[in-house]
């Protein structure tokens, strides 16, 4: 049986999410890691992208969308990004 | 799916908001899409559910394509950001009088009207690559992308002609409903156009919400 403080699926995280996370602010984080471990737990669903992309999905979290993929008892962060709407 | 999920290239899709300043700018080149496109406009303003609908027309129509080749090269020499933000900011301005909340999928329209004429401008090549590949591999995705993109179109002229906030009301449902599934193009294109093996290589894992605290 798995204990109650572990996740159902293990969550995978790479360079790309890393740095994309590690500028936010300490509320959007905790927003966002309240986020992966729903999905950790597998209470939650995103949408699916298109085309060879749709083993990717994502979620809301405000104005920032978690992109993640699922594998078989692992949760894989492709990336966290905003909406992008900003003059650059 | 229509006949046209079957052609090796789907059509060409148009740039929403672009179109829109088009429209609004009445130049030579938008009078007559204008005046092509109005029955289909007219339909769309008397019943925005069908606007999907009123597309996939446009898009088996080969004057039209014809017209949206126009329009492409119009947008790759005369289109800016601030004219976008500024056809945006009229629509925008039109709902909010009306009391209508459009902004999260006005946010998503412009979003993804920014990221493409950047990437267009950027590294056009790149950028055109990318979507012949997304067409190739999955034409029938790439035939929803035109429909969205077009059906947002006449959705976007029609509520400049909406005289009541019912009718506007109903066209910024279709608009939502639409911006959805815009967005979920967005970020493939984004993903598609990033990929980078060396950045998908997992750096940690965690399997519990301690863990999770790390990163």
């Amino acid at each position: 049986m798995t204990p109650s403080n572990e996740f159902k699926h293990k969550v995978e995280i790479p360079k790309r999410f890393m740095r994309s996370f590690k500028p936010l602010s300490e509320e959007t984080k905790q927003r966002v890691r309240e986020k992966i471990q729903e999905l950790a737990m597998g209470h939650i669903t995103g949408k699916s992208l298109e085309g060879k992309y749709k083993n990717l999905k994502r979620i809301r979290i405000g104005i920032y969308r978690l992109i993640y993929g699922e594998k078989p008892c692992v949760i894989y962060l492709y990336d966290i990004k905003p909406i992008e709407t900003a003059y650059i | 799916m229509s006949s046209q999920a079957a052609l090796a290239i789907p059509p060409p899709p148009p740039s929403p908001i672009q179109a829109l300043y088009g429209t609004l700018a009445k130049t030579r080149l938008y009078n007559t899409f204008l005046e092509y496109a109005r029955p289909y406009i007219e339909h769309v303003l008397n019943e925005p559910k069908a606007a999907g609908e009123e597309a996939q027309k446009l898009l088996n129509d080969t004057k039209f394509l014809y017209l949206l080749s126009m329009l492409s090269q119009d947008a790759a020499l005369t289109i800016s950001e601030d004219k976008l933000r500024k056809a945006y900011g009229c629509v925008r301005g039109r709902f909010k009088e009306f009391g209508v909340d459009i902004e999260d999928p006005m946010e998503i329209i412009l979003e993804h009207e920014l990221w493409r004429l950047r990437r267009i401008r950027k590294n056009f090549d790149k950028f055109t690559t990318m979507l012949l590949n997304f067409a190739a591999e999955s034409p029938e995705d790439a035939y929803r992308y035109a429909v969205i993109s077009t059906a947002l179109t006449l959705l976007l002229i029609a509520s400049l002609n909406a005289k009541t906030r019912e009718k506007l009301e109903s066209i910024a449902n279709k608009i939502k409903e639409l911006t959805d599934e815009l967005e979920l193009y967005t970020l493939t294109f984004m993903v598609a156009l990033k990929e980078n093996e060396e950045e998908n290589k997992v750096a940690i894992t965690a399997e519990s919400p301690e863990e999770l605290r790390k990163p």
